[in-house]
């Protein structure tokens, strides 16, 4: 038997080997986020930048390429006692962690700061990480629903681009106009619009036409569409099946909405900031953002990322430390130059490194235009589940023609159990 | 020990020669798996910030191998295929002994015990992986192990998975009694009955079992996933999965990286099939 002593001993070798080497001068945090590798390459940047600041702390970065890979591993983690110090999430997925106690309120850390103050930050984006009254997570970027237009195709269409204030009315008929069919084989070459049939994507235009998505936007109870949500959820459905405006669902599955929009052959498409660093690559037109039109009032959904720290983090003032570097107007410029955020320091947001006028969008400003307009989905635990199943039913209803009334009363049927299971 | 080993092979090998349909179909399955690898590769060749295929494109314009030279230049891509590597040369040897030590246990077992085992090892390999997770996390932390490389290595420990110690406890099963009697009797004791006699018996069964293993490892993304700490010991598969949310543009670089990290397993699959041909089952 001494070939298993020879296989224990070479594995305490390695465990002890592999697991040397570290300094116990320095105090080491880890940091969880996701995304893509030039978004990861961003973070790493800043990161990095933080590691040279200081000789203190050592942050070192965890990076995921999804969100979900992301919250299975934390989930694991922070169940197995040994959490992340600070992990990045947004608004709409951080309820399920908060609401079993896993993370440690930023709000006194915020208070106590020399570094950071509240006030320095976008209010809209600092509300829905807010968990029983106190500020838990800290928000990196405010970024929202907008319309990018490839304005070459509206210059040959001969229609005019979008202006300030537009309406949905507008909008169809720029992308009916914008819509054609180039080789008269029946189906377009090119679609005026592009739109994910997601619970994000319609709520703008709920609220835009004075209309709810729940009973209580602070403790909802299910899902609550009235009369002015149906009819926007219906305009919204006929996109597809009655404006004919849109990718149909096999052509959306053969070719994404950014792959359609990079290759010149999507007039609009609805999107949030995190196309930016893809869409500078384009050289073949002319492109550039525009607000979301409305049905009377403007409105548009955030979209909002925030660094959390965890409860079980043995180094929370190193962790603070790291937020106060990221989050300030080193971080926040630094993460700005990547393209990818709008950033959530106001200071930020208004200068160069974000409305740079060498950098397209040309117009950066639509973004800081809508903020005051922004508005969050509930932030409850259960959220996550609930957007999946909203979203299988408005996929279907968008893509198979459904009756928007029947889709807002299957909804809250279906979700009733998901919210009654909810912590706010 | 001669005579033993020539007892346990078949006196006269019978050699394998396909019918005509036995071709056709095997071409026809060839087809259909490898067509997807095909895909990917030709893919591969469309070159980096060059807008995705409105249809069906076999051979892209500009066609070239540059993102191969692109995916093996980032030293993050060489760093996780080292570490990779070195997980498999680690594991799948340890793996795929301990695995023969216990199906060999096993098979030497009174028939009750031996049944019980074997149906333990069954309930094993039906458990969700995900009802492991926490537990695993808490032993390596526990041990200190989840800035290390270990937690990768560990299942090595018990044999990779259950389904190996099912397969070599089967493969000496099928030995005959007499053969272990004469061992017995030529004063073998159990490791050397499996060193000298159940295991040159059942060679092509290690080497089938030792490519499963290093497909097991090589192919492992919720391991380094869940308990690796230190992103410099993260492996092959996460790096793909970081690429597989590259912007539609640059979708060549990660189809190139995909055949990249294919490329062993089609290699081992070969070394293995030379097992499996090996004689007739």
């Amino acid at each position: 038997m001494r070939g298993s002593l020879v296989l224990v001993l070479v594995f305490v070798v390695m465990a002890v080997g592999c697991g040397a080497g570290s300094n116990d001068q320095v105090t080491r945090i880890t940091v969880m986020v996701a995304g893509d590798p030039e978004e990861v390459e961003a973070y790493r940047a800043v990161v990095d930048a933080f590691d040279r600041s200081q000789e203190e702390v050592d942050a070192e970065l965890l990076p995921f390429a999804e969100r979900d890979e992301l919250i299975l591993r934390l989930s694991t983690s922070i169940a197995g006692g040994q959490p992340p110090d600070l992990f990045l999430m947004n608004y709409r997925y951080y309820g399920q962690f908060a609401a079993r106690g896993a993370l440690e309120a930023v709000g006194p850390h915020l208070r106590d700061s020399a570094a950071l103050s509240s006030k320095d930050f976008f209010e809209t984006a600092m509300t829905p990480f807010e968990w029983d009254g106190e500020q838990m997570c800290l928000p990196q970027n405010v970024s929202s629903l907008v319309v990018y237009y490839n304005a070459d195709l509206f210059e040959t269409a001969g229609v005019a681009l979008p202006r300030d204030g537009w309406t949905w009315d507008e909008m169809v008929s720029a992308a009916d106009e914008l819509t054609r069919d180039d080789d008269g084989d029946g189906t377009p070459d090119v679609y005026g619009l592009g739109v994910d049939p997601e619970i994000v994507r319609i709520a703008p235009f709920v609220w835009s036409n004075g209309g709810s998505l729940v009973d209580d936007e602070a403790s909802p109870t299910g899902f609550a569409f009235d009369a002015p949500a149906v009819v926007a959820m219906q305009r919204f459905f006929d996109l597809r099946t009655v404006d004919g405006v849109t990718p149909t669902d096999a052509e959306a599955e053969a070719e994404d909405l950014e792959s359609r929009f990079l290759n010149g052959r999507l007039g609009m498409l609805m999107e949030s900031r995190r196309v930016v660093p893809t869409f500078r690559t384009i050289e073949a037109f002319v492109w550039d953002v525009a607000g979301l039109p409305s049905f009377g009032s403007p409105a548009s959904v955030l979209h909002s990322d925030a660094y959390c720290m965890t409860a079980g983090s043995d180094e929370k003032e190193a962790a603070w430390l790291f937020m106060e570097f990221v989050l300030g107007p080193e971080g926040q410029r630094i993460t700005a130059e990547a393209g990818r955020t709008v950033p959530s320091l106001r200071s930020i947001a208004e200068s160069r490194a974000f409305l740079d006028p060498d950098a397209d969008p040309a117009h950066a400003q639509v973004f800081l235009d809508q903020i005051p307009f922004l508005r969050a989905v509930p932030v409850v635990s259960t959220w996550p589940e609930i957007e999946d199943t909203a979203n299988g039913f408005l996929e279907e209803a968008y893509y198979g023609g459904g009756r928007a009334l029947e889709v807002a009363v299957e909804l809250a049927t279906q979700t009733r159990d998901q919210f009654a299971r909810a912590e706010r | 020990m001669g005579t033993l080993l020539r007892m346990g092979t078949p006196a006269i090998r019978e050699r394998w020669a396909p019918g005509f349909l036995q071709i056709v179909l095997s071409v026809l399955v060839l087809a259909v798996f490898s067509a997807p690898l095909m895909l990917a590769f030709l893919g591969s060749l469309r070159p980096t910030g060059t807008s995705p295929p409105t249809s069906i494109d076999l051979y892209p314009d500009g066609a070239d191998l540059s993102n191969y030279g692109e995916v093996l230049g980032q030293s993050s891509i060489r760093r996780q295929s080292l570490n990779s590597l070195f997980v498999a040369v680690v594991s799948v040897p340890i793996g795929t002994l301990v695995a023969s030590w216990a199906g060999f246990a096993i098979a030497r077992l009174p028939r009750r015990a031996a049944m019980f085992l074997l149906g333990l090892a069954v309930v094993a390999a039906m458990i969700p992986v995900t009802a492991l997770f926490v537990g695993r996390l808490v032993l390596f932390r526990l041990s200190g192990l989840t800035d290390t490389p270990v937690p990768l290595m560990a299942p090595a420990l018990i044999g990779v998975s259950p389904l190996l110690v099912l397969l070599f406890a089967w493969s000496y099963f099928t030995i005959p009694r007499e053969i272990y009697d004469l061992a017995r009797e030529a004063g073998l004791g159990p490791f050397r009955t499996w060193w000298h006699v159940a295991m040159p018996l059942r060679m092509d069964v290690a080497g089938v079992a030792a490519a499963v293993a290093f497909m097991i490892s090589w192919g492992n993304l919720i391991d380094p996933l869940l308990y690796v700490y230190d992103e410099r010991w993260f492996t092959l598969p996460l790096g793909l999965a970081s690429l597989v949310e590259l912007p539609p543009t640059d979708q060549g670089l990660m189809l190139a990286a995909a055949v990249f990290a294919i490329a062993p397993v089609l290699v081992t699959a070969f070394v293995a099939q030379r097992f499996v041909y090996a004689r007739r089952w």
